[in-house]
C-alpha cells in the first residue's frame, strides 16, 4: 500500500488544491517504492527534486489563492508551508550530497503525518473563502510553474555547442 | 513572450525506467500537456512514431535494445523516417563530455542530465519548439546545427562546402 492514497474524503473542495496533492500524493509513493526498490541515485534523485519543486509551487499557489481570497488563516497557514518546505528542500539537498544519509523511515513517517494532518485540519478552513471568490481563484489555479517568457532571447544568446 | 500551446502537444518519452516515465509524464501534464506515450526502447518508439504524430520526443540515452542515441541516429538519417526533423531531447544521468558530445552528433535537439529537474524539462521543451535550432546537412552529419549562433569571429576551417548549405538551405525547419 502506498505510504499516502488521495482518496475523495481528503478534497478540500478546489480543484486545482485537489490535483496538486493528488501529484504530491503520488510523488510521495513513488520517492518510497524507488528507495525501497533500491533504484538509481539519479532516479530517486529525480523524484526528490520534483517533490521538492512541487511541494513550493503548491504552496505558492495556495498561499496565492489565500491572498487573493483575504483569508485571515494565512500568516499561520505560510508557517506550516515554510516548515515543511525546507524540510522537503533539506531531504532533496541532502540525498543530492550523500545519498545514503538519508534518513527514509523518518521521512516516509513525516510525509504521512504532516500531510493528512495539514489537508484536514488546516486546508479545509480555505473552502469558504475560496467559493466566495471563485473568479479569482480560478485565474490562479492556472498559475505556471516556471515563466517562459524571454525563452527565444534567451536561447539565441545561448554559447556555442551547449554545454561543452 | 513566449507562448506555447501545451495543450495541444503530443510528447513521445522514450524511457526504460517506470519512474522516469511517469515523473515526465507528471511533469509535462503539470503545464498542460495532455497527449503523451511512453514506450520503453527505441525501436519500439520508431514503431509508435508510424502511428503517432508526436511534436517531440524525450529519450533516455541508456536503455536495453536501441538506445537513445541510435533512436535519434535513424530519425535523423533512414530513408523510411517518419519525421527527420522530429524534435529530439536526450536524457541522460551520464553527463559527461563525451555523452553530450555523442548526443549532439546523434542529431539530438538539446541533452538534459538526470536528476530531472522539472522547470529544466519543461523549459528545454519549449525552447526547442519556440527557438528550434535550423538544420544542417553535411557529409557526415544531418540535424540540429550545434552552433545556436554565428560568431563573427569564427577562424576556424569552415567545414560545410558551399554546395552543402546550399542543399541545406531547403531544409531549414
Amino acid at each position: 500500500m502506498p505510504v499516502l492514497e488521495w482518496s475523495p474524503s481528503l478534497s478540500v473542495g478546489v480543484a486545482s488544491i485537489d490535483s496538486d496533492h493528488q501529484l504530491l500524493f503520488s510523488l510521495i509513493a513513488d520517492v518510497d517504492r524507488a528507495v525501497q526498490e533500491k533504484e538509481e541515485t539519479s532516479v530517486i534523485g529525480s523524484l526528490l527534486r520534483s517533490l521538492a519543486d512541487y511541494t513550493d509551487y503548491h504552496f505558492a499557489r495556495e498561499e496565492r489563492i489565500m491572498e487573493v481570497c483575504a483569508d485571515p488563516a494565512l500568516a499561520n497557514h505560510k508557517e506550516y508551508h515554510d516548515r515543511l518546505r525546507a524540510e522537503v528542500g533539506d531531504v532533496s539537498h541532502h540525498y543530492a550530497d550523500d545519498p545514503d544519509g538519508v534518513d527514509f523511515d523518518h521521512f516516509r513517517g513525516m510525509m504521512r503525518e504532516w500531510w493528512v494532518d495539514h489537508i484536514l485540519r488546516v486546508d479545509v478552513m480555505m473552502k469558504p473563502f475560496v467559493l466566495a471568490n471563485a473568479d479569482k481563484v480560478a485565474a490562479i489555479g492556472e498559475m505556471p510553474l516556471v515563466d517562459l517568457s524571454g525563452i527565444e532571447e534567451d536561447a539565441l544568446s545561448e554559447d556555442l555547442e551547449w554545454q561543452i | 513572450m513566449a507562448n506555447l500551446d501545451w495543450r495541444n502537444l503530443n510528447v513521445i518519452l522514450v524511457e526504460d525506467n517506470r519512474y522516469m516515465g511517469v515523473l515526465m509524464q507528471a511533469i509535462l501534464r503539470s503545464a498542460g500537456v495532455r497527449n503523451t506515450r511512453i514506450l520503453t526502447d527505441g525501436a519500439s518508439a520508431l514503431e509508435e512514431l508510424k502511428v503517432y504524430r508526436a511534436d517531440l520526443a524525450l529519450v533516455d540515452v541508456v536503455m536495453d535494445g536501441l538506445d537513445g542515441l541510435e533512436f535519434a541516429k535513424i530519425v535523423r538519417n533512414d530513408k523510411k523516417s517518419e519525421d527527420p526533423f522530429l524534435p529530439i531531447i536526450l536524457v541522460s544521468a551520464y553527463n559527461d563530455v563525451k555523452t553530450i558530445r555523442a548526443a549532439i552528433d546523434a542529431g539530438a535537439n538539446d541533452f538534459i542530465a538526470k536528476p530531472l529537474v522539472p522547470a529544466t524539462l519543461l523549459t528545454r521543451v519549449a525552447r526547442a519548439l519556440l527557438a528550434p535550432r535550423p538544420f544542417v546537412r553535411t557529409r557526415a552529419f544531418f540535424g540540429p546545427n550545434r552552433r545556436r549562433t554565428r560568431t563573427p569571429l569564427y577562424r576556424g576551417e569552415e567545414r560545410r562546402t558551399q554546395e552543402e548549405q546550399d542543399a541545406s538551405a531547403g531544409h531549414v525547419h
